[in-house]
């Protein structure tokens, strides 16, 4: 008799293998895993579904999960790294903003499921001004929540829309998009930032000192006013401490 | 011996995502509620704030599809964890998983696969929801699933493998009532002599959903009423098992909330009827 573990991995070979099985009860999961896969994908991806038609979509996420299958029990989980699978896909290559859109959307996913912080803007002005007064180098540290993306497309509105980036002065390479996202209470977030604002907290988010950063958002934008973005930083929960 | 469960012997519903705020606003009379274990396995947000809410109010069930027991992949210590967290944030009435696997050699198939009940099988399962218990601190149910594949290695009957898997572990069963039925029509299982075969004692929840008869082979959508016949079965699971927590599952194409409550309110009477037969 063949052991427990020959017995699952032949099942799962039936299953998944390019051919359908020839026993149609095989097929019935065969069916159940692949469209289980291609809603999960499809409801994290609503935007990306809508732009890119149902059925390029889902032929997409059928590609995807020959290439990425889901390595966790936890459904919720699957989809990273759908937009960089996209980048290389000829069904969104027609549409140049697709990975971004899909970027976008992943980030608003994780955002949604990310740690709590508790720390009160209070509690971060009093950390701040211990670091300050302690005299040495330290960074700030964002909420976990937080992802900041750069778009060459006016990827937002096209989100919002659930239909193609517009053109536009946001679709200029030169100038493009930069967002934040990330949660404030329980409610996922998105907003457009300044270059300079994006820099300043890209930097902060990689582990920069506050000095270093804030030198480099100064760099693109002379007139970055670092006190006033940090106050409104700290009081929207975007800044939740110091390290 | 440890309680099974601490949940009301009444009839809950299997609470989804759209149904949350409806039931938060208007707090329906609904003895408890059971949720998807895993689509509350994120460290924040407003999932889970929602669920604290609705467990500040009722007893909470967590019902897991993705920790794989029977998969002979080394069990997935970080799965457990994630749940374990969920467990002490939620404090539920019961916990439960299913008698499958769902992955192998790393790939995860988010379906609930069929195991056979082989003597291998059996001890594997077991070292697994012994496992499982020690690091909850508590005893779960395991449900047995619906199927549509019987391996031709099946060496014991499916009520004799979960009574010795409750022996040998202390778990209790999950009795879905309707899969039984499923397989019944896909298989010709004979859904009430699995019910006889089953020992009262280890018998925690009952499940309740409907099928999809339209095609060749009977699906188990959750996606429809409980069917006639799997009512008559949940009687004579009533009179075997006694008073026993049931829950409406209904997971696709979810109706309002109103039709989940119907469902419960005919379940609640057979609870009634069966009572009113013991006294």
């Amino acid at each position: 008799m063949p052991s427990l573990r020959e017995l699952q991995l032949r099942f799962a070979h039936a299953v998944t293998a390019p051919r359908a099985p020839a026993d149609p009860r095989l097929g019935i999961y065969r069916h159940n895993i692949a469209s289980n896969l291609r809603n999960a994908l499809g409801a994290t991806y609503r935007a990306t579904r809508a732009v890119m038609g149902a059925d390029s979509f889902e032929a997409a996420a059928d590609a995807y999960a020959r290439r990425s299958p889901p390595g966790s029990g936890d459904l919720n989980l699957y989809g990273d790294g759908f937009a960089a699978f996209l980048e290389g896909d000829a069904r969104a290559a027609r549409l140049d903003f697709i990975p971004d859109l899909a970027r976008l959307e992943w980030a608003f996913d994780e955002a949604a499921r990310s740690a709590e912080c508790d720390a009160t803007p209070a509690e971060v002005l009093e950390a701040l001004a211990r670091a300050a007064a302690a005299a040495r180098p330290f960074g700030l540290a964002l909420h976990p929540s937080c992802t900041l993306l750069v778009s060459r497309y006016r990827v937002l509105a096209a989100w919002q829309a659930h239909a193609p980036a517009p053109d536009g002065e946001g679709s200029d390479s030169a100038a493009g998009e930069r967002l934040l996202v990330r949660r404030e209470g329980e409610r996922p977030c998105v907003e457009r930032l300044d270059v300079a604002e994006h820099a300043w907290l890209a930097a902060c988010s990689s582990g920069a000192t506050l000095e270093a950063a804030a030198e480099h958002a100064l760099e693109l934008d002379a007139r970055f006013e670092l006190v006033e973005r940090l106050r409104a930083r700290i009081a929207d929960g975007t800044v939740v401490g110091v390290h | 011996m440890t309680a099974l469960t601490s949940l009301p012997l009444d009839a809950g519903i299997g609470l989804r995502a759209p149904h949350v705020a409806h039931v938060l606003r208007q707090r329906p009379a609904v003895p408890w509620f059971e949720v998807h274990s895993e689509n509350y396995f994120a460290e924040g947000g407003a999932a889970l704030a929602s669920l604290e809410r609705v467990r500040a109010k009722w007893p909470v069930s967590l019902h897991g599809v993705g920790l794989s027991l029977g998969s002979t992949d080394p069990l997935d210590r970080a799965h457990l964890a994630k749940l374990q967290r969920l467990a002490a944030r939620i404090e539920p009435a019961a916990v439960s998983e299913h008698l499958c696997w769902s992955s192998i050699a790393g790939r995860h198939f988010n379906d609930l696969l069929p195991l056979p009940c082989t003597r291998e099988a059996l001890d594997h399962v077991s070292a697994r929801v012994s496992e499982v218990q020690e690091t909850l601190g508590r005893p779960i149910l395991v449900e047995n699933i619906s199927s549509y594949w019987l391996f031709p290695e099946e060496a014991m009957p499916e009520p004799d493998f979960l009574a010795e898997l409750a022996r040998r572990t202390g778990c209790g069963v999950l009795l879905d009532v309707n899969n039984l039925y499923v397989n019944e029509l896909n298989h010709g299982l004979d859904a009430a002599a699995y019910i006889a075969a089953v020992p009262p004692c280890i018998v925690g929840e009952i499940h309740l959903a409907g099928f999809d008869a339209s095609g060749r082979w009977v699906i188990d959508t959750h996606g429809a009423p409980v069917a006639a016949e799997v009512w008559s079965l949940y009687e004579a699971a009533l009179a075997r098992f006694g008073p026993v927590p049931t829950l409406i599952e209904w997971d696709t194409d979810l109706p309002e909330f109103a039709v989940l409550e119907r469902e419960a309110v005919i379940a609640r009477a057979c609870q009634q009827r069966r009572n009113a037969l013991a006294a």
